[in-house]
């Protein structure tokens, strides 16, 4: 079934509104013809009125003349005249009623003949008395024309008026066919809503009541607490019962699941609760425990805030100490300074003594170069001798005192030589000597030079060591400002400490406290589990 | 430390000595007298009664020691300047003058293939009395004259052979190698411009 709830409701009231609407338009077809057919009838009613009326006019034009002629009288003429002035207009009134009916109006013009014949012969008779008497009026009327005529009237009024006779019957005989009709169309109306009505009935109280019933015990067996019933009803139906049963399905698989996951939440909640009793228990102890290191803790402060004292006092020990290093590292630097200008003098004087042994060398440079004369003058000496000997030896015996002579001459020269030889060699160890002590110099110089260079860099080391004993100096006072600080703070401390051992009795009533609470929660997770005992998932 | 005070007193004691000259004392001069009196008292001329007495001229050339006979040595001299002549054997030093006269230098290390060690150069001439013209040879050093008897010139040793042999008489017994100087004189080979007078 694809139609909704709703939509078959509505179809079963459509269907008799339905039936109700036929119903009603057959009854106001019937009933309008039924007041056209009346409606008819009076038509017809006044036709044969009109007809008699005709008829009595001229019945009073006749009795009118007839009473004139009888009497000759003018006031007999007064029907006659009242007829002959409405005759028209009555004829004119027939011919508009009957503007319908050709048959009628082809009667009505056949009527006009007779009728005009008759008013001519009143007419005439009448005009005949008034102005010749009675007798020649009573032969016209003699002629029996006037009675012809009106005789010819009569029939024609007759005629027509059975013509209207026979529409009315006829029209009598449709009235009653379409009350009878109209009858039949309600009776059997009634019938087929009723039909209708119980058919739709049945048929929603099998789609709709039945799967809806079917559902509500499901509803009860669950609020009795069996969560494994299920809805048996066609899933696949699209409708609303189809969503209900679907959704209806779905809910009891979510509570079971979740009557489920409540009988594990309450396990857990059981444990839980015993854990955290377990566990207050353990912070009942700790905070003893922690009252007891705070006892520890504030005599620990206390001796630190002593021992800050002594190094308070220590420190202004190490500031004056410092102070005094200061200055006499100002008597060591100036003490460097003159050692400088002595080292200075003493490279000046070491220049002063390179100098003098350098003109020393230079003087020993001129006794060589005289040593180097006087060789020379030996070496002649020599080769005068030898030449004398060589003379001497020429002259023979003549000779040979000369040849003594020429030997001394010799021997000398060579005394000379060797003088010579021995002051060169002496000449050779000053020029080392020299050598040497100019070397000695250099060296000291460069040990002065060394020696200023240490000086400085020991003035320096000093200058750093005076800087080192300010920043010490400096160290020293702030160690003992901030040792008063730490002396405050100290006194903070103590005073935090008591504050944490209030706290801590404050924990400890606490944690009574939530053991309390942990046994309401113990209690709740058993209450919890029998709740959820009472479902059967 | 430095005895400066020493120092001071041993330079005083340096003045002083310097004032005196540096001359010997009395003492030492009476040593110096002493010596040379015992040369002079010395016999002159031993074994001069034998003959056979070699007087000789002792040189150095290139460390060896060589020694000419007086006699035919006219003189020593030191050697000024030594022109070298170009077209003359290498043992040829050049021409030299000695007093105004031109001589031609004979280098006898040159002609005996001496090795040169390098040591003090020729400075010294000894001048040969030739029989046409006198030639010097070429002295590192004069040492003096010696006389030797003759008996104690070894001639005949081995090593006076080769080049040198017939410029040698012999080697006395402190080895100086004694020249024959007439022998060095009648030398062709020395004359310079001889080959080119021929």
């Amino acid at each position: 079934m694809k139609l909704t709830v709703g939509a078959k409701i509505w179809a079963c009231l459509g269907g008799v509104l339905l039936i109700l609407l036929i119903v009603a338009a057959v009854s106001y077809g019937n009933t309008r013809k039924l007041t056209e057919t009346a409606t008819w009838r009076a038509h017809s009613f006044e036709v044969q009125g009109g007809l008699l009326a005709l008829l009595s006019v001229m019945q009073d034009a006749e009795t009118g003349q007839r009473g004139y002629l009888v009497t000759g009288e003018d006031r007999y003429l007064e029907p006659y005249q009242a007829a002959v002035r409405s005759i028209d207009r009555t004829l004119q009134t027939l011919k508009d009623l009957t503007a319908d009916n050709a048959t009628q109006q082809r009667n009505l013009e056949t009527l006009r003949e007779p009728v005009k014949a008759k008013l001519d012969e009143l007419k005439e008779t009448v005009d005949l008395r008034r102005g010749q008497g009675f007798e020649p009026a009573r032969q016209v009327v003699l002629t029996d024309r006037g009675k012809q005529a009106m005789d010819e009237v009569r029939r024609q009024i007759a005629g027509m008026q059975g013509v209207e006779s026979e529409l009315l019957r006829q029209r009598e005989a449709a009235m009653a066919t379409s009350s009878e009709n109209t009858l039949w169309v309600i009776l059997g109306g009634a019938g087929i809503a009723a039909l209708f009505v119980i058919a739709a009935g049945s048929f929603l109280g099998r789609n709709i009541s039945g799967p809806l019933r079917e559902i509500t015990v499901i509803a009860e067996q669950i609020g009795g607490g069996d969560l494994t019933v299920s809805p048996t009803t066609d899933v696949v139906r699209t409708d609303e019962i189809g969503i209900l049963a679907r959704t209806f399905r779905t809910m009891t698989g979510k509570l079971r699941q979740l009557i489920q996951e409540i009988r594990e939440g309450t396990n857990v909640l059981g444990t839980a609760a015993s854990q955290i009793v377990t566990i207050t228990a353990q912070v009942a102890a700790g905070a003893a425990e922690t009252a007891t290191a705070l006892a520890q803790t504030s005599a620990t402060m206390e001796e630190v805030k002593k021992t800050s004292q002594v190094s308070s006092e220590k420190a202004l020990y190490v500031s004056e100490t410092a102070q005094n290093t200061a200055q006499i590292s100002q008597g060591g630097r100036r003490a460097v300074e003159q050692s400088i200008e002595g080292i200075s003098k003493v490279r000046e004087q070491i220049g002063a003594i390179a100098e003098a042994v350098m003109q020393l060398s230079e003087q020993s440079q001129a006794i060589g170069e005289i040593v180097a004369t006087v060789n020379d003058l030996a070496e002649q000496s020599n080769l005068l001798a030898v030449n004398a000997a060589i003379e001497a030896a020429r002259a023979g015996d003549q000779g040979k005192g000369f040849v003594v002579v020429a030997q001394e001459v010799k021997s000398l020269a060579e005394q000379s030589k060797q003088a010579t030889a021995q002051v060169r060699s002496i000449l050779g160890d000053i020029q080392k000597a020299t050598a040497t002590a100019v070397l000695a110099a250099e060296q000291g110089s460069k040990a002065v030079d060394a020696g200023v260079k240490q000086s400085i860099e020991a003035g320096e080391a000093i200058e750093r060591l005076a800087q080192s004993i300010s920043t010490a100096t400096q160290a020293a006072t702030q160690i003992v400002a901030s040792n008063q600080q730490q002396q405050i703070g100290i006194d903070q401390v103590a005073l935090a400490m008591e504050n944490i051992r209030q706290a801590s009795v404050q924990n400890l009533g606490a944690t009574k406290q939530a053991e309390t609470a942990a046994q309401n929660l113990n209690e709740l997770g058993h209450k919890l589990k029998a709740m959820a005992g009472q479902y059967r998932a | 430390m430095i005895d400066w005070e020493a120092v001071h007193r041993r330079l005083a004691r340096l003045e002083t000595a310097l004032d005196r000259g540096g001359r010997r004392t009395a003492r030492e001069m009476r040593e110096v007298l002493h010596d040379r009196a015992r040369i002079l008292a010395r016999p002159a001329g031993i074994g001069r009664g034998a003959d056979d007495q070699v007087e000789f001229l002792e040189f150095t050339v290139a460390d060896e020691r060589y020694g000419i006979e007086t006699a035919h040595i006219r003189e020593v001299a030191i050697v000024t300047a030594l022109t070298p002549v170009p077209g003359t054997p290498a043992f040829i030093g050049g021409i030299a003058t000695v007093r105004g006269q031109i001589l031609s230098v004979l280098d006898i290390g040159r002609l005996f293939d001496l090795p040169d060690l390098g040591g003090a150069p020729p400075g010294k001439l000894v001048v040969l009395e030739g029989p046409d013209m006198p030639v010097g040879i070429l002295a590192a050093a004069i040492i003096g004259m010696r006389t030797v008897p003759a008996s104690e010139i070894e001639t005949s040793l081995p090593t006076l052979t080769g080049g040198r042999a017939p410029y040698l008489r012999g080697i006395d017994r402190t080895g100086v190698a004694i020249l024959d100087g007439a022998a060095l004189l009648a030398a062709r080979d020395i004359i310079v411009g001889a080959e080119a007078g021929q």
